[in-house]
């Protein structure tokens, strides 16, 4: 079984990247669990993936977070490995930043097919183009949304003129009154 | 219904459902009862709850945010919520406040697995089961009200804490109603593990292998019923846990064997029960004294998360399975960067696909309500037979009997 270090190690051994590790406490006795942080470049990120597999059979993938950077979207993949086992799961976070020129992602559905909705879910949000990914399809929002438009963006791609403001609404219905 | 070239018809089953929690649309692909093709379609109420934290609200306030996640799992997503916080913006838990937070999510675990027991019972149409099993729920809501305050959405969770203690009238009483299920949990099993009718509609109906359920990432029970011993508190302890006796669950070590179908699945949800009622006696039994919140004004506390920067993760194993919160916070922000929010049922629809192919019409009820999916839709079916061009639906209630009456062509020919 690796320690965190040790997987924070080889990390670094097998690819040019930034990796922390951060731990937590809890309950009387101070029990520690860890987060893997690596932020990789995205030519690596396979690579990356493979590497998963060499620590356990079946990495458990969680989901894709995404955070808007201004000029660059960064998306985190969340995987835990070691898991079924007592107290030794670790999550680890592979992180790629992306520029908003070129978003686009290889798609892991082949090596885990349970990956399929959140990609989906970040192609519909985000905007961000994953290669590979057969099915395209809206997941979350509905079939008519209008093309071009990301709620989870922090620019002029964010469907402002769908919002619902209810301090407007409200200051007109109390003219009417 | 749809009719394909090759005589196979596409049924859609949902997504508008009334009487249950969320929509969601199955698109069912059916050669006469045989279910050939599976296709899944959210987005009826994706309510932008993320986006709300992350634009409008500030941190404190998205914690009741996040507790209207889910009405049942509504300390799960506010307990990963602030977990994440707490490490973003590196924020002590006193112990007490561990304990406490535990013992809430163990209450939680009870009250949702018995309500799950009660909606299998009626898919298969054994309603008398169902009405015994909500009955005896009522129970723990009236403990989980005496501790909390409210039946759902407790508002317990603060950073850095908890916002009511459990002192030792509510300790009794919480003992009691532990009391209560530990003397009719024998009763519990005897009626869903020892009765022929549940037997038969759930025995190899919906079977997901391990093999499927490693790559699909399947979490919780629906993992376990299918020998994946995988539990986020058995594997990455938080809160209270690491001290507590937990053993992640799984159907052999009640019927020696692992199948993986819905009856592995009631096994594995009953036999928590059980566990979560020893955790929280365990709990209940170890609590430290001493503070349950390391910051009590609200206004400091908010300020302590505007100044901070960093990101952060929260894990939590729901009554459901993993639920997972990704935080991220920025320097002179009151709202949140990123927040990400990933529930259970998340990982657990893509098994639906495998579990549901070459089962019958009459299964898709037991079998899609068996991975507790936090949104239901059988309702309302719409059936079109192009080649007659006529329109008619098949209702809830329609394939309910249709459930039922599998029931008893199974009790006859017994």
């Amino acid at each position: 079984m690796m320690q965190p270090q040790e997987i924070a190690d080889e990390i670094k051994r097998r690819f040019d990247c930034e990796v922390k590790i951060e731990s937590r406490a809890c309950g009387i006795k101070k029990f520690e669990r860890y987060a893997i942080y690596a932020r990789i470049d995205r030519k690596d990120f396979r690579e990356f993936i493979k590497y998963l597999f060499d620590i356990q059979d079946y990495p458990h993938f969680s989901c894709i977070s995404s955070s808007d950077l201004g000029e660059r979207i960064e998306l985190l993949y969340h995987f835990t490995v070691d898991y079924a086992k007592r107290k030794q799961e670790k999550i680890i976070t592979v992180c790629v930043s992306l520029s908003k020129k070129f978003l686009r992602m290889e798609s892991i559905t082949d090596l885990i097919p349970g990956a399929q909705i959140s990609e989906r879910e970040i192609h519909e949000m985000v905007g961000v183009e994953f290669t590979g990914l057969r099915d395209t399809r809206h997941f979350f929002l509905p079939d008519d949304w209008p093309e071009g438009k990301y709620p989870w963006r922090r620019d002029e791609t964010f469907p402002e003129n769908m919002l619902n403001k209810l301090h407007v609404n409200w200051k007109n219905g109390d003219d009417n009154e | 219904m749809i009719m394909n070239d090759d005589a196979t018809f596409i049924i859609p089953v949902g997504p508008v459902h009334p009487a249950l929690k969320e929509p969601i649309e199955l698109v069912l692909t059916v050669d006469g009862e045989r279910i050939v093709g599976v296709d899944v379609k959210c987005s009826q109420v994706h309510r932008g709850i993320e986006w709300l934290g992350m634009n409008r609200n500030n941190a404190i306030q998205s914690i009741y945010l996040s507790e209207r996640v889910c009405g049942i799992c509504n300390v799960c997503h506010p307990y990963c919520m602030v977990m994440a916080v707490e490490d973003a913006a590196d924020i002590e838990v006193p112990e007490r406040a561990d304990y406490i937070r535990t013992i809430v999510a163990e209450l939680e675990r009870v009250h949702s697995h018995l309500l799950w027991a009660g909606v299998a019972a009626h898919e298969i149409g054994f309603d008398t089961v169902f009405h015994y099993t909500w009955a005896l729920r009522e129970e723990i809501m009236d403990t989980i009200e005496y501790v909390t305050g409210n039946r759902i959405t407790k508002a317990i969770m603060m950073f850095g804490g908890v916002r009511r203690d459990i002192d030792r009238d509510r300790a009794k009483r919480i003992k009691k109603a532990t009391q209560y299920y530990l003397e009719r949990f024998e009763k519990i099993v005897d009626i869903f593990l020892h009765d022929k009718s549940i037997m038969m509609r759930t025995r190899n109906v919906g079977i997901l292998t391990k093999e499927d359920t490693l790559k699909l990432c399947a979490v919780g029970p629906l993992a376990r019923a299918s020998g994946v011993p995988k539990d986020v508190r058995q594997d990455a302890p938080y809160g209270a846990y690491a001290e507590l006796n937990v053993e992640a669950i799984t159907p052999d070590m009640y019927s020696g064997e692992t199948v993986g179908d819905v009856y592995d699945r009631i096994i594995v949800r009953l036999l928590e029960v059980k566990q979560s009622i020893d955790l929280i006696n365990q709990a209940l039994d170890n609590m430290p004294a001493g503070q349950i919140m390391s910051e009590k004004n609200y206004v400091k506390l908010l300020s302590i998360i505007k100044r901070s920067e960093g990101e952060g993760i929260g894990r939590v194993e729901a009554p459901r399975g993993e639920d997972i919160h990704y935080v991220r916070l920025e320097k002179g922000k009151e709202s949140f960067l990123s927040w990400k929010i990933r529930a259970p049922t998340y990982n657990n629809v893509l098994p639906w696909i495998p579990m549901l192919l070459g089962g019958e019409i009459a299964d898709v009820p037991i079998v899609a309500a068996s991975t507790d999916p936090c949104m239901s839709c059988l309702n309302r079916v719409a059936v079109v037979d192009e080649k007659k061009k006529r329109e008619y639906e098949i209702s809830k209630e329609y394939m309910h009997d249709l459930s039922i009456k599998k029931t008893r062509r199974l009790m006859r020919n017994a």
